[in-house]
């Protein structure tokens, strides 16, 4: 249980937390931070395990679920310790932050089952070994993050902004599942370290399944052309923000990239695909920030651009791009979450994160001042700062043999410059004097709210200055981990007098003046217009589904009761009759084989026919109920002679019984009324004519048919043998199928609670002096 | 509509019927009845009262009310089930008790199927029953 424990800890926690922090809020605070300090320190020391050149932690459960579809099995690879240390991490900081944001609220009360049951996911997600049980974690985050978008579920934006997220990430999963299911029936294992392998040893795989998993990854991870949603999460409250939507959720995408790297890369088409949506995710998360006000928009805009760089360095697949791409993700991690965390303490401090609002607070939040400056070094890649490794071996990349080196140094070196001048934007903006600006008045904001940025902002500065010794045998193991090379890789941060390095500088000098002279904020341009055609796209679609589903329910269901029974029945006649027409059905044997019928029953089914024939022609609905229970007298008689009395004697006994519940509200009908034409009624009756002759032939044919042997002799002896009793029908009923019976009784009882609810509904209205 | 003459006769009727329906209910395992049969069969004693105009008791046996019956109905088939649930053979797994004999019924065997039949038995009756109260509140409205 070294793996999932932790998992089945927080759903725990998170099932208790409503009564919990409603009862004793500090206690659940306490104790939720302790369990999760325990956590994130459990998963560091196995990833130092793994880093040091230890085996792989295992977990094989295989009796925790009752079928062989789904394994509880998980796998400690350095990929998924490392996404599982940071999900702790950062977790233990936003949910010390969360208690702060929400204080002694209501909204505090419910807040923590959402978040805790999503921490508990992701871990299962990067850290299972099983596909499906991989699967089933995803979904929870997904569904997770739709009741945190949604959190504030008063506002229309945020209910449609969660639904947008899951519709979009919940399809994605749907082709995830797909792949994984076609890989797993192929290579007949759903164990990821053995995709891997055979994948590696050059097995084949179906591009089918490989673009289907990419369309998981891509739309979880926000990709290209599935980004729209990301942006509109920000509609979540902050620490969601900082968490799911830029330190972990959102990487889940990437993370998936990387643990099934070796089947990705055996297809060069997938890789560019990979490659291409990266890039075109890092432009279009730049273009679309560009113009943004909103703190936290920027910020989701800046973490869009992120998540295309890392898919579009994985994607590039070679060890060195793949070791920048963990070192900007880890990077990433930290300060990004910081820096959420950090706008969500200006906004409850100001109230505002309204970028044209917000100047001077240095003075009035010096302490946030400093962290956020420290978040934003790291940001921009100054040295000797956490991101500035990533930005500087980025720099350092040079594609051996692909002719790319130049395109691909301007690509990274506009994006960092962009991305630049957009985190200036969100950490400095806000606090330097501005001369046309007054700064906004300063509410004071809880301490726990300022613990999570700190500590970010101190932990770019000491993984940074440690990274040779700290991070070097780590990155290295999730490096080789994914591209199988690069274990022994020692990081540095000082290269010398190299191209790297002077871009680096020009990257600094460039954006900083960038900052001052590029007031481009608030202002659209034809190229943030253009991007709007995704999420336009979504929506048309939405809008689709709404009124194609208006106008097949307003067809199905038009409250015309003959509408429903031609539906009904012209679908069976067509259904059956087509099955026949296509399979050939011999309706000429079956009369072939009849038997004499004896009279008495031949007089019992002349009187049914007299049955329907009153039923059918009468204006009185007396003398029609009275038609039907001669038809179902009759067919009781018949059961009786064919040997069924229970049958008969049930059968008789509802026939009574309708007639006397008839009898209530018989007199509040209405008169029976010709209402269609003759030509109708005759296609009606046609219409009954048919089904009633193809049931009877379906009957026949049933008789004539014998696919599997008969069950009923063997039913008989255990009746008795089995069941102590000697009325099979009985036995059936209450022993050997007695979970049907429970059902059926359970329906019965439904079908009662809805009359009863229809008629209190229509008593109501009557009260209130409504039509019914 | 109200019929004096059909209010005495229920007076009558309704108990025969009732301890019927029981007999029915009991004989099913061997014989033609069961709990459904039993069920219809032990409604038609309430409905008596329901078919005279007058209604049913306010007090005793018959004035039960049908959620009572779809409760107990729903509640009595799952603990019948429950035997085979602890005893880990699965849920409803019939239990027997030794047989004996009784002097009027002959050889008796007692079983949760029995139980479970007696569930479905009530649940059948509470639905007639409610179905009945709603029609006949229609009838009023």
């Amino acid at each position: 249980m070294t793996l999932s424990a932790p998992i089945l800890f927080l759903l725990l926690l998170a099932v208790v937390s409503p009564w919990w922090v409603a009862r004793s809020r500090m206690s659940f605070v306490v104790a939720g931070g302790l369990l999760h300090l325990g956590i994130a320190g459990h998963y560091i020391l196995l990833l130092s395990g793994v880093a040091g050149g230890g085996g792989m932690p295992a977990e094989n459960g295989a009796d925790f679920f009752p079928t062989d579809l789904i394994e509880w099995s998980f796998l400690g690879t350095a990929w998924g310790l490392m996404f599982a240390a940071l999900v702790s991490g950062i977790g233990l900081l936003v949910f010390l932050y969360s208690a702060g944001y929400f204080g002694a609220t209501p909204k505090g009360i419910r807040f923590f089952l959402p978040l805790l049951a999503f921490e508990a996911a992701m871990l299962g997600v990067v850290l299972a070994d099983h596909s499906i049980l991989l699967f089933l974690f995803w979904e929870l985050t997904s569904i997770s993050s739709f009741f945190l978008i949604g959190f504030l579920h008063s506002e229309t934006t945020s209910r449609w902004n969660a639904q947008q997220a899951l519709l979009v990430t919940g399809t994605g999963g749907m082709c995830l599942l797909a792949g994984f299911l076609m890989v797993g029936t192929e290579w007949g294992t759903h164990s990821l370290e053995a995709w891997r392998g055979m994948a590696v040893a050059g097995r084949e795989i179906p591009m089918v399944a490989l673009a289907l998993m990419l369309a998981g990854a891509a739309t979880k991870s926000a990709l290209f052309p599935f980004f729209f949603w990301l942006p509109n999460a920000m509609s979540a409250p902050t620490p969601v923000s900082s968490y799911l939507h830029s330190a972990t959720m959102v990487k889940a995408g990437i993370f998936l990239i990387g643990a099934l790297f070796p089947l990705f890369a055996s297809s060069a088409g997938i890789m560019g695909v990979i490659v291409g949506m990266g890039a075109a995710t890092a432009v279009t998360g730049l273009a679309l920030g560009w113009v943004q006000t909103d703190l936290k928009k920027i910020l989701a805009y800046t973490t869009l651009s992120v998540l295309g760089l890392l898919a579009f360095l994985l994607g590039l697949g070679t060890v060195e791009s793949v070791r920048v791409a963990v070192l900007l993700l880890l990077g990433h991690a930290c300060y990004k979450a910081g820096l959420f965390m950090a706008a969500g303490a200006v906004d409850k401090a100001t109230g505002t994160r309204d970028l044209r609002a917000l100047a001077g607070l240095a003075k009035a939040m010096p302490a946030l001042w400093i962290v956020c400056l420290l978040l934003g070094l790291s940001a921009v890649g100054f040295p000797p700062l956490l991101g500035f490794l990533g930005k500087e071996y980025g720099y350092g990349l040079a594609l051996p043999n692909k002719g790319l080196s130049l395109g691909l140094s301007a690509f990274l070196f506009l994006a960092n410059l962009t991305m630049m001048v957009l985190i200036l934007r969100v950490a400095v903006k806000p606090f330097r004097p501005d001369a046309a600006l007054e700064a906004p008045g300063v509410k004071a904001i809880p301490k726990l709210m300022m613990l999570g940025p700190a500590v970010l902002a101190l932990a770019g500065v000491f993984l940074g200055l440690t990274s040779p010794f700290l991070l070097s045998p780590m990155v290295g193991a999730v490096v080789s981990g994914i591209a199988g090379d690069g274990a022994d890789y020692k990081l540095a941060l000082w290269h010398g007098f190299k191209p790297a390095l002077y871009m680096s500088v020009a990257t600094l000098v460039g954006g900083w003046f960038l900052y001052k002279v590029a007031v481009t904020y608030g202002k659209q341009n034809v190229v943030t217009r253009r991007l709007g055609f995704a999420e336009n796209t979504y929506t048309a679609m939405v809008k689709g589904l709404m009124v194609g589903a208006a106008a097949t329910t307003g067809f199905l269901q038009s409250g015309d009761l003959r509408r429903y029974l031609h539906l009904f029945f012209g679908g069976i006649l067509l259904l059956v009759v087509g099955n026949w027409w296509v399979s050939g059905f011999g309706v000429a044997r079956l009369f072939a084989s009849m038997e004499p019928v004896p009279l008495l029953e031949a007089l019992l089914v002349a009187a049914m026919a007299f049955g329907i024939l009153l039923v059918v022609l009468t204006m009185s609905r007396i003398t029609a109920v009275l038609g039907l229970a001669i038809i179902g007298l009759g067919m009781a008689f018949l059961f009786a002679r064919l040997g069924a009395p229970d049958l008969a004697l049930t059968l008789m006994l509802v026939e009574s019984l309708t007639v006397v519940l008839f009898i209530y509200i018989v007199h509040g009908l209405p008169k029976i009324r010709n209402i269609t034409k003759p030509p109708g009624r005759i296609f009606d009756a046609c219409l009954s004519l048919g089904v009633g002759g193809v049931m009877a032939l379906l009957a026949m044919k049933a008789q004539s048919v014998q696919l599997h042997p008969s069950i009923s002799g063997t039913l008989n002896e255990w009746s008795y043998t089995l069941a102590k009793g000697k009325n099979v029908v009985n036995v059936i009923l209450v022993d050997f199928r007695a979970l049907d019976t429970m059902g059926e009784i359970t329906v019965i009882a439904l079908a009662a609670l809805g009359v009863r609810l229809v008629w209190l509904r229509k008593s109501e209205m009557k009260a209130k002096g409504g039509k019914p | 509509m109200k019929s004096h003459l059909l209010l005495v006769a229920s007076r009558f009727l309704s108990w025969p019927f009732f301890i019927l329906s029981i007999w029915i209910l009991y004989r099913g395992h061997n014989l033609p009845g069961g709990g459904f049969i039993g069920g219809l069969v032990g409604a038609s004693g309430f409905l008596f009262y329901d078919l005279s105009g007058y209604g049913r008791p306010k007090q005793g046996f018959f004035s039960l009310k049908p959620f009572s019956f779809l409760t107990a109905g729903l509640g009595t088939a799952v603990l019948s089930g429950l035997p085979g649930l602890l005893a880990g053979k699965g849920f409803m797994t019939a239990f027997w008790l030794p047989g004996f004999k009784l002097p009027l019924l002959g050889s008796v065997h007692l079983g949760t199927p029995l139980v479970f039949d007696i569930g479905v038995y009530l649940t059948v009756i509470g639905f007639i029953l409610l179905l009945a109260d709603t029609l006949a509140e229609e009838e009023k409205l």
